[in-house]
């Protein structure tokens, strides 16, 4: 595969935005409709794209790269790359306008910006989608600012309201403190191996092996790998570097609070991954030194306890379902505390370390998903919230439901509406026949699959399971108060009446809810996602399909 | 082999099978249908036919086994599109069994809850809702007795927190929004510990069904491991029981629950627990290794029958009053169970469906009382009887019921749980029958307050509220029937459960080397 097929997916994107851009320049003529339309043709054409590496039948067991090896094409990217796409999709959908000269819809306010708003949302994509096959640090590095620089943009822009503005300015300083430390992790690492090759990076610390196990790291190595943890852990708003995310959450229009709730967080997670192999020698067992993984199991512990306890305590639903992002964050790191810990092989015969990455990869989908459906269903339900300017009271622009108050009741009247963000938060709890309850599920099987056989270190293992149960019991409460606001409150005052909210968004709520429930309980579909997960979590490795030319250290 | 749990064996297959998915799909497809409905009364009747639907496949079902015509267990496996894996011998999969234990317990849920439906009062808000998440919670609870896929039971067990949730936030008293959240999360946060431990089993043992995941515990597992797996089992059904000191959600909820929703909650709900802790606890201790924690469970049990009788006691509101009575009743049923031997498990079985009946009756009659004078304290409402013969009756009759008068249901469980705790000590014998003493003590005095004594109502009761109308009377109907049934005829259910409790009971045998897993599937048998 040459470079451009590689990477057609992003040029696509890119092309698409670069377009966008210059619509922008052509002012309030060109509606929102048409920039919607265009970013979400692009995506559609991106994730076929996308599709195309599935062609051959060598697929899974060979990675491709281009002759720099700037990007690795495994069965794990290509399998990310599509589930982020699919999410991208589901995600531009809830910024459709509601007619024909909307400049936005309920939540979302781009004013004459519809360009823009559009072509930063897809340069954000761009990014996300790169991240999962780089194979150099500054191309890496550069992934992880392409996904993050257009969201600081996008909170301010995304309605006109002060709090909007103070949100991404808050994003963007402490985004861009985080961008220092995770480039100074990478200057270190570049420094300490000479060179930005991931994969060969790799292949160093493999020989720094005394046998099996893992690599004995210097000093050096273990402060640019804490550095670029530190980095990543601020993408996932993992605690202690989650403080932005309430702030931000809230600031933002409801429809890039869905986007922050799944970009960052993926981009986070899946360079996290990328990182941990590099530093467990390229290693399919994942032995990395246990400094590393006790710390990623502390910051699990810490983020999803954390979290879910300053979840409860808001009264705000987009601060708390900020807070339960966190705690999301902290599953997604215990999943993958259990693969830097879990050890041996299952009754099948497969590994139980890339188990636990297919969970997580599982995990990542099941909340994406039930994720934006929660902030879609919140679109979709008004606010009660009033301006007053003199005599008169205006509905705050750009805003939606807020407050438990706004939802008090509103199940009771809109059933459907009620319902579908109801099945969201039991999803969000994990409770059966949901999406959530399978993405436990897989998450806890392999911790219990190793501790059982482990003779020594099953402790951690069994105590962080523990956590993740708590954790979901502690969550319950603040879900169920959602949940409890839509049904069993009273309506305060008048029936609400729906906002003429956009046709796209409420698509993109049913499909999502669609997708949680069929997970739940078509059980095969479930399989066959777990199964593409097995596979793509054992496809990080492998020869490359075509001899590329060997590049020199520090190239 | 020896046959540890009949759901193992099962391998015939019937046309009375389909049945099985049926009962729990009928009251899903009747839930679904009634929510659309806005009228009150149409929505109550359609629930109610749908309910008596379930009943008479139950029915049917249980008839066949008890006497001995039909097999005496059914299974259904689910199409394949309901099977998470490949193999069948080692996946999750939607898979139903029922020995008569299961049946009987079934048929008490279908005879229940459309008793609970005509007890609900007509100018009831927002009616088709109210009966469709009855209709739901009818469908899991079924579904739980049902499953014998270990996970399948979890996820129905969680899946009653749903429906009760709506139920008693929705149509619940003044802090019913407290009530079901608390109710929610106390059980949440039980069942997941209850979550880890099947697990664990499930990925020692390499397979689901319930009976060779038992096996594999009872054969493969060292003590320490079953004590373990055994804590997280009961910290899970223990708090849906409720065994002693996971019981504080108890009173608030039933007191805050709508009251045909507090009888299911009492006679259903509570059943959840018992009944896993027969199926999944009381195994993995029959081997004899887990002595400390049977001798726990026993101390526990002994604790909650005088305890909570003694604050039942007390109590000035009358739905308190019986709310506390059924967690002493329950202490019975747990104690029959940790003895161990096969009429301890008899007599729980048992005593499961009658205080199933007599409790939820009771639990309705005062709803009805409360429907006619505006309150439930004792001190406030006396003489009821007075010129409400029908009443009267029946108050009398499901207090009698619940204290175990001779010839009445409750008779006979309460002695032979009693008297199967002999075998363990004299001692708890002892401190168990006193619990049957507190018992009469505190129900005699809630029928000597409320139905004899001057006649006395509340000043707000406006003129004076009749007796039973015909809607209550078809409620409570059948429940008497039942009690005196039961009471009369109990061999009936004690003989067609002998086998089946008997083969849990068994000791295990000490098998070197034997792989579970390599059993031949008895799941194989897929009907699509």
């Amino acid at each position: 595969m040459s470079l451009f097929q590689i990477v057609l997916p992003e040029i696509i994107l890119v092309t698409a935005a670069c377009v966008l851009f210059l619509i922008g320049f052509a002012g309030p003529k060109v509606n929102g409709r048409v920039c919607f339309g265009i970013a979400l043709v692009a995506l559609v054409l991106a994730l076929l794209a996308a599709f195309l590496p599935l062609r051959g039948e060598q697929f899974g067991a060979k990675v491709f790269a281009d002759t720099y090896q700037s990007f690795r094409l495994s069965g794990f990217s290509v399998f990310v790359r599509i589930i982020a796409l699919g999410m991208a999709i589901l995600l531009t959908l809830l910024s459709a306008p509601t007619g024909r000269d909307a400049i936005g819809n309920p939540s979302v306010h781009w004013g004459r910006d519809g360009g823009e708003y559009f072509g930063l949302l897809l340069l954000s994509f761009t990014g996300l989608i790169l991240v999962p096959m780089c194979n150099d640090l500054i191309v890496l590095f550069m992934a992880i600012e392409l996904a993050s620089i257009p969201t600081y943009i996008l909170v301010s822009v995304s309605r006109p309201l002060a709090k909007a503005q103070e949100a991404g300015v808050k994003y963007f300083f402490l985004g861009a403190l985080a961008a220092a430390i995770l480039l100074m992790g990478m200057a270190y690492m570049y420094g300490s191996t000479g060179t930005t090759n991931l994969y060969q990076v790799g292949q160093q610390f493999a020989a720094l092996k005394g046998g099996p196990g893992a690599p004995a790291l210097t000093p050096w190595h273990m402060l640019a790998s804490v550095l670029i943890i530190l980095g990543l852990a601020f993408k996932l708003a993992a605690v202690p570097l989650h403080a932005y995310a309430a702030d931000v959450y809230e600031g933002a229009s409801t429809a890039i609070t869905a986007v922050l709730g799944f970009v960052p967080k993926a981009v986070g997670t899946i360079a996290l991954i990328k990182i941990l192999f590099v530093l467990s020698g390229n290693d399919a067992t994942w032995q990395v030194p246990p400094q590393i993984a006790k710390l990623i199991w502390i910051l699990a512990v810490l983020t999803m306890t954390v979290g879910n306890l300053l979840a409860l305590s808001q009264r705000n639903i987009k601060r708390l379902f900020a807070y339960s992002s966190v705690a999301h964050s902290g599953y997604l790191l215990a999943g993958i505390a259990f693969m830097l810990m879990g050890v041996g092989v299952d009754r099948q015969g497969s590994l139980i370390s890339s188990q636990a990455l297919a969970s997580v990869l599982f995990y990542l989908v099941v909340y994406g998903v039930t994720s934006t459906a929660v902030f879609g269903a919140m679109m979709l339900i008004p606010t009660r919230k009033r301006l007053e300017i003199g005599s008169a009271t205006y509905v705050p622009p750009a805003t939606t439901a807020e407050t438990t108050d706004d939802l008090a009741g509103f199940g009771r009247n809109h059933p459907l509406i009620g319902i579908l963000l109801a099945i969201g938060c039991f999803s969000l709890i994990g409770l059966p026949f949901t999406g959530g309850f399978w993405g436990k599920y897989y998450l806890l099987v392999p911790a219990l699959k190793s501790f059982s056989q482990a003779s020594s270190g099953g402790g951690w293992l069994i105590a962080l399971a523990i956590a993740i149960i708590l954790n979901s019991g502690l969550s319950a409460a603040y879900y169920l108060g959602v949940v409890g606001a839509l049904f069993n409150r009273k309506p305060q005052d008048e029936v609400p009446t729906l906002p003429a909210h956009s046709h796209g968004s409420f698509a993109a709520v049913v499909a999502s809810i669609t997708i949680v429930v069929v997970l739940g309980v078509m059980l095969r579909t479930t399989n066959r996602l777990s199964e593409q997960t097995r596979t793509a979590a054992t496809s990080m490795e492998g020869p490359l399909a075509t001899p590329s030319v060997p590049v020199a250290a520090g190239n | 082999m020896t046959v540890l749990h009949p759901i193992l064996a099962a391998t015939t297959e019937s046309p009375q099978q389909l049945m099985l998915p049926l009962l729990v799909a009928l009251p899903l497809l009747g839930a679904l249908i009634v929510s659309l409905v806005r009228e009150s009364t149409l929505a109550r009747t359609i629930a109610f036919f749908v309910s008596l639907g379930v009943l008479v496949f139950a029915g049917l079902l249980l008839t066949q086994t008890v006497d001995g015509s039909g097999p005496g267990f059914h299974v259904w496996n689910a199409p394949d599109a309901l099977r998470l894996g490949r193999n069948p011998a080692t996946a999750f999969s939607v898979s139903l069994g029922a020995d008569a234990i299961s049946l009987w317990l079934v048929a008490l849920v279908a005879v229940l809850t459309p008793c609970a439906m005509m007890a609900t009062v007509s100018s009831l808000e927002r009616a088709g809702a109210f009966f469709a998440w009855l209709l739901v919670l009818e469908a899991a609870i079924i579904g739980v007795f049902l499953a014998s896929d270990i996970l399948l039971f979890y996820v129905f067990f969680e899946l009653t927190l749903i429906p009760s949730f709506f139920l008693i936030g929705q149509w619940g008293g003044i802090e019913r929004r407290y009530a079901a959240t608390m109710f929610f999360i106390f059980t949440f946060v039980g069942s997941v510990f209850m979550l880890v431990s099947i697990l664990y089993i499930v990925t020692s043992a390499g397979t689901f069904n319930i009976g060779r995941c038992v096996e594999f515990v009872q054969r493969s597992m060292t003590d320490r491991q079953q004590f373990w797996v055994m804590i997280g089992l009961l910290l899970g059904l223990g708090v849906k029981t409720p065994i002693l000191p996971l019981h504080t959600w108890l009173p608030t909820t039933y007191l805050q629950a709508p009251t045909p929703v507090t009888a299911l909650l009492s006679g259903l709900l509570a059943k959840l627990g018992t009944y896993g802790i027969l199926r999944l606890a009381i195994p993995i201790a029959v081997g004899g290794s887990q002595g400390c924690l049977i001798a726990w469970l026993i101390g526990l049990s002994l604790a909650a029958i005088v305890y909570a009788a003694l604050i039942a006691w007390v109590q000035k509101d009358a739905k308190l009053l019986v709310a506390y009575s059924s967690i002493s009743h329950l202490g019975f049923c747990v104690l029959a169970l940790s003895t161990l031997n096969v009429m301890g498990g008899q007599a729980s079985v048992l005593y499961m469906i009658n205080h199933g009946i007599s409790t939820a009756a009771v639990f309705l009659i005062l709803g009805m009382i409360e429907v006619r004078m505006g309150t439930r304290s004792i001190s406030q409402v006396s003489g009821l009887g007075r010129g409400r013969p029908k009443l009267a009756f029946f108050f009398v009759l499901f207090v009698m019921s619940s204290i175990g008068l001779p010839l009445t249901n409750g008779f006979v469980s309460e002695f032979l749980s009693i008297q199967s705790t002999v075998s363990y000590s004299l001692w708890v014998t002892a401190i168990a029958a006193s619990g049957v003493v507190l018992g009469a003590i505190y129900m005699l005095h809630l029928t000597a307050k409320l139905i004899f004594g001057p006649a006395r109502q509340p000043a707000e009761v406006i003129g004076t509220p009749g007796d039973l109308s015909g809607r209550e009377l078809l409620a409570l109907v059948p429940l008497a029937t039942l009690v005196i049934v039961l009471g009369v005829m109990p061999n009936t259910v004690l003989n067609s459960i002998r086998d089946p409790i008997a083969s849990i009971m068994t000791r295990p045998q000490p098998s070197a080397g034997t792989v579970i897993v390599e059993a031949p599937a008895v799941t194989s048998a897929g009907m699509n």
